[in-house]
């Protein structure tokens, strides 16, 4: 709350990342999105392009479908619809990740390249191990 | 489980625009609604009423920052920083279920909501930014142009553990609760870590699509989600965040405040009144 914390924001960042095993990186020492607006600038369209393009499918397809199966009371089309509406919509998320981590690639910002994949193998691995352990059923 | 009616779709639509205007203003999913509406109101067992709410918090996620990409506002550096915390916690749910029963889970979220809600209260007057644009962001601070004042601002990120803790727990409940977790990591953000309201709620619902997916997945592989239903809420959502992006930039971050303190109160007397049956 007081004001004098704020000149200490450069120094928990190493010591942040302890909690989840990876050790230090450099993270301080990323210049690429740090300096270059104009990298942050295109990270930003190549999310908005992917988030703008999932949200479309499927909403198209989730209304689509909604009104079949309101009208023709559950109808094979509808569920098709409605199902591949949802997998769109499920999927955004992780696309947008995926993107993400293109993008640091082609920027060479290793840091957040390597915490974006972080981020889809915990993904990947909530997902799998939910599913195998059934632990919900 | 209720029928699957026209009526049902309907009313389930009007709660998912309720749920998207608190996503686009305050960084919400409006998971924390939508499932004690399902399950205490509608009467939907705790599951399918999770399943559509995190579907929904997706929706929402992935709408608002469809909308907010490329005007600054979301710290998109912070944003994948706090996910790896996030989705680690979801990653951990599973075990945090074995230990914890829901109706405890449920009173601890009431009891820091109101907690939360009265330390907003008392830093109404309190705002994290800086107007000086030499001022050094750092590097996971941001800026952007708020329109309230006419300028672009600046702001430094301080206490970043605490930020990381609160992105975990809330990743670490989600998938319990069927929320995404935005009611934890905004006040947090706002009122610890000095992230402005507004940057701190693009922030947060950038976050939470990826929060969310892990336990929905969950939930629509064991065949849990009802389809037309989540379609309804979802569409919901769209024009509930749609009208709340055009309105919230209006907003006084004041007024958004008093908002975020309301609904911490409402939610912490949902949480004490289903964690207590």
């Amino acid at each position: 709350m007081s004001e004098d914390r704020t000149t200490k924001s450069r120094a928990p960042l190493g010591k942040s990342r302890a909690p989840l095993g990876k050790g230090r990186t450099p993270l301080g020492e990323s210049p690429a999105l740090g300096e270059s607006p104009a990298a942050l600038a295109r990270l930003e369209h190549v999310i908005g392009t992917v988030l703008r393009g999932g949200v479309l499918i499927s909403t198209v397809c989730l209304s689509v479908g909604l009104l079949l199966s309101l009208a023709t009371n559950g109808g094979a089309a509808s569920v098709l619809l409605l199902n591949a509406g949802i997998i769109v919509l499920l999927s955004t998320p992780v696309a947008r990740v995926i993107v993400s981590t293109v993008q640091y690639v082609i920027e060479r910002d290793w840091a957040f390249a390597t915490l974006t994949v972080i981020v889809l193998i915990e993904l990947m691995a909530s997902a799998v191990a939910a599913l195998v352990f059934n632990r919900r059923a | 489980m209720p029928a699957v009616t026209a009526s049902l779709a309907l009313i389930i639509f009007t709660a998912g625009t309720i749920a998207g205007a608190l996503g686009a203003l305050l960084g919400l999913g409006g998971g924390v609604f939508l499932v004690p509406f399902l399950n205490l109101v509608l009467g939907f067992p705790f599951s399918a009423a999770a399943a559509i709410s995190l579907t929904t918090v997706i929706a929402t996620s992935s709408t608002v920052s469809a909308g907010r990409a490329g005007k600054q506002l979301i710290n998109m550096k912070l944003g994948m920083l706090l996910e790896v915390a996030t989705a680690a916690g979801s990653f951990l749910g599973g075990v945090t279920a074995q230990f914890v029963a829901q109706s405890v889970l449920q009173k601890m979220f009431g009891f820091v909501a109101v907690i939360v809600a009265l330390i907003m209260l008392s830093r109404l007057r309190h705002r994290n930014v800086i107007l000086d644009p030499a001022v050094d962001p750092g590097v996971l601070g941001g800026r952007y142009h708020e329109d309230e004042s006419g300028c672009t601002v600046t702001y430094r990120v301080k206490r970043l553990p605490l930020a990381v803790a609160a992105s975990f727990v809330a990743g670490n409940v989600s998938s319990l609760l069927g929320i995404g977790g935005g009611i934890i990591k905004v006040p947090v953000l706002n009122a610890w870590c000095g992230i402005p309201l507004r940057a701190a709620a693009a922030t947060s619902a950038f976050m939470i699509g990826v929060t969310a997916t892990a336990g929905a997945v969950v939930y629509y592989g064991h065949g849990l989600l009802q389809p037309t239903l989540a379609a309804a809420a979802v569409l919901g959502v769209q024009l509930g965040s749609w009208g709340g992006m055009k309105f919230g930039a209006a907003a006084s971050t004041k007024w958004l405040k008093i908002l975020m303190a309301a609904v911490l109160f409402i939610v912490s007397a949902m949480m004490f009144v289903r964690g207590g049956r």
